[in-house]
């Protein structure tokens, strides 16, 4: 079972310390791009607060080991160098033209535990060569890998190249918007005919209440049909992201982007505003926060999911100077 | 196209750096585990009892709890300290669901929906039977094949009497047993250090290329409201879509239940097949196991868990809609 290698170590003794080398500049660069990504507001993009002193922590527990790591390398390059010279200043006192050779051997079925590369071989301008054996007892294949990859070296820098370069950028952008809000609504349901009969989309309540309503409170009462009538015909006010609808000139969406860790998992709430007539929604820009007043109602859209919407009453009912809130994140 | 770049960028930065900590922890505490837990420690604690280990393998998350990123590193040099493979993919399945955190966010995340405490049961429930049984299947086939299923890296050391024993090395070489050995600090601290940054480099590169993969689907991939309205009214197709959802989206556990919430319209048997396969298997968890498991084993864990998942998301789908009915809720 067991097999046994040798070989000479033509790569030479810089592969062992170059690999070790760019694992400290590698860890090193990714804790300090961590540290940074706080100080200059970058991880806010991607990350929710809860997560801040999670990477920042890792962050300097990576830069503190990469630190420890450089100098035992050196020591190590040190005691290496003044062992080399010791053999050297023997190897002239002997008679040139000699070979020697050392091998260690690893236990069955062991392995190294990482990829390595040996300095120890090498070969001298004048005549002699080291060989270094391992003799792999009861071993599998190939243990470890000599030499050192670059190319993961490469893979783990393009987070620290996408830093510098400025990425991710802030905000959310024209294809996320449009791609999260885009979808029209049914035509035809049950509801949305009487409520049109009643005079609009909403479906009136003879004594409606104001309600003061979080963004993701509306979202998942529309997400459960049996909750409907508990909000329809009362008159929400709400507060979101301003979105227009190509489809229409008094149709908009206000959305809010909810990020539980990060941005691969954030979701958009939506909420469809129907305004009095086109002049209300003036020189309002995308993204813009504003507030809403009007009448609850709820349709599905395109897709079936239902969406609230709200049906303003008079142009005075949006305030664009909305300050930003950060009211539906879950924690 | 350059909108869909930047958004690329965006999931596959974010995914990157949400991980990083807690791979960061994962090859902290592997360096550790290496350097002070001594070979026979571990193996004399576990259970004899192939199902009690493989057990008490599926619950030490609510003792250690680690996400999926982390837990790979650790249970690599568990794996090399003697822990019962079985034990070890029980932990690595089941860790990542069941902890306290992922149980709070799961039932934060579907209380206002009035299916909190059902969601949470069978996410757990599952969750389990899926990683107990995958365990002792893995464990059936250690017995057959041994250490031919595991990497290099993660295979335990022993000797031809299958007796855990020391080797030798040079004072830095990170396979070495130094546990129990006298050696000054600083000593321990660089060995510490080369093994958890060895670690943290073996997986970062395999984080990265997932996060990669993961930002690609989540831009040019379906939404999941496309997958909704693709696959209404076929119970198999929604579950099947949401489990290649998971696969593809490569959440963290802790988040994934509030966008499994999100989709509002979706049969809740479909969502739990998203909340109890996402966590154990995902595009960035698959290139990592590379770096523990070889093909046989990687198959094996993949085929098993897929399959178990999708027949329990059936069964809950035709068993038990009623119970995850939400009940009428009073207004605000």
């Amino acid at each position: 079972m067991g097999h046994a290698h040798a070989h000479a170590h033509t790569e030479g003794e810089g592969t062992y310390f170059l690999d070790q080398l760019f694992t400290i500049l590698a860890c090193g660069a990714l804790g300090l791009v961590a540290i940074l990504m706080y100080q200059t507001g970058v991880l806010s993009r991607i990350l929710v607060p809860m997560f801040f002193p999670w990477v920042v922590g890792g962050g300097t527990a990576i830069l503190i080991m990469a630190c420890v790591r450089a100098i035992a390398v050196w020591q190590l390059a040190g005691a290496r160098r003044a062992a080399e010279a010791q053999e050297e200043a023997a190897d002239y006192r002997e008679d040139h033209g000699h070979e020697h050779a050392h091998s260690h051997s690893h236990g069955s079925g062991e392995a190294c535990g990482h990829e390595h590369s040996h300095a120890a071989a090498r070969e001298h301008d004048h005549g002699h060569s080291h060989d270094h054996a391992h003799s792999h007892a009861g071993g599998e294949e190939e243990a470890h890998d000599h030499g050192w990859a670059p190319w993961r070296y490469m893979i783990i820098a393009i987070p620290v190249f996408l830093f510098f370069l400025g990425l991710p950028r802030a905000g959310v952008s024209d294809w996320e918007r449009t791609r999260n809000t885009g979808s029209g609504l049914q035509s035809g349901s049950l509801r949305k005919s009487v409520a049109l009969l009643a005079g609009g989309l909403a479906y009136p309540k003879t004594q409606p209440r104001r309600l003061q309503l979080r963004f993701n409170e509306l979202t998942e009462a529309a997400a459960l049909p049996v909750r409907h009538e508990a909000y329809e015909g009362d008159i929400g006010v709400i507060r979101g992201q301003f979105s227009r609808r190509a489809d229409s000139d008094r149709e908009f969406s206000l959305f809010r982007v909810k990020m539980t860790c990060c941005a691969a998992d954030q979701i958009f709430l939506e909420t469809r505003i129907i305004a009095p007539d086109a002049s209300t929604l003036r020189g309002i820009q995308p993204n813009q926060w504003v507030q809403v007043e009007g009448v609850i109602s709820f349709q599905q859209n395109e897709k079936g999911k239902w969406i609230p919407v709200i049906t303003m009453q008079s142009a005075d009912a949006i305030d664009p100077n909305a300050e930003p809130t950060n009211d539906v994140n879950a924690f | 196209m350059e909108q869909d770049v930047y958004q690329f960028v965006k999931a596959f930065v974010s995914i990157i750096w949400e991980a990083f900590p807690f791979v960061v922890l994962g090859a902290i505490i592997a360096g550790i585990l290496e350097e002070v837990v001594p070979q026979q420690a571990i193996a004399k604690i576990v259970p004899k009892n192939t199902l009690l280990a493989v057990c008490i393998g599926a619950v030490l998350g609510l003792v250690f709890p680690m996400c999926e990123c982390g837990i790979v590193p650790v249970m690599r040099r568990l794996l090399r300290k003697g822990l019962p493979l079985g034990t070890c993919v029980a932990y690595m399945l089941a860790g990542p669901i069941i902890n306290l955190i992922v149980i709070s966010s799961t039932a934060v995340a579907f209380g206002p929906h009035g299916i909190g405490p059902q969601m949470v049961t069978l996410r757990v429930g599952l969750g389990f039977i899926v990683a107990v049984t995958t365990a002792l299947i893995v464990q059936a086939q250690y017995r057959k094949y041994g250490n031919r299923l595991l990497t290099p890296l993660a295979m335990p050391v022993t000797d031809q009497h299958g007796a855990l024993e020391a080797i030798e090395g040079t004072p830095i070489h990170p396979s070495v047993n130094r546990a129990g050995e006298s050696r000054p600090l600083f000593q321990r601290i660089a060995n510490i250090s080369e093994t958890a940054l060895h670690d943290f480099v073996d997986i970062m590169v395999f984080l990265t290329l997932g996060a990669c993969l993961a930002g690609a689907l989540k831009v040019w991939g379906p939404t999941a409201d496309d997958v909704q309205a693709m696959s209404e009214g076929y119970p198999a197709l929604t579950i099947l879509a949401m489990m290649l959802m998971a696969i593809a989206m490569c959440l963290c556990s802790e988040a994934d239940a509030f966008v499994a919430a999100s989709f509002t319209t979706m049969a809740p048997s479909a969502k739990v097949a998203f909340l109890v396969l996402g966590p154990m298997f995902d595009l960035k968890l698959l290139l990592m196991f590379t770096r523990v498991f070889r093909r046989r084993l990687i198959v094996t864990i993949v085929v098993t868990v897929f399959v178990q998942v999708f027949v329990y998301s059936m069964a809950v789908h035709y068993l038990l809609a009623d119970w995850l009915k939400p009940a009428p809720l009073t207004g605000p």
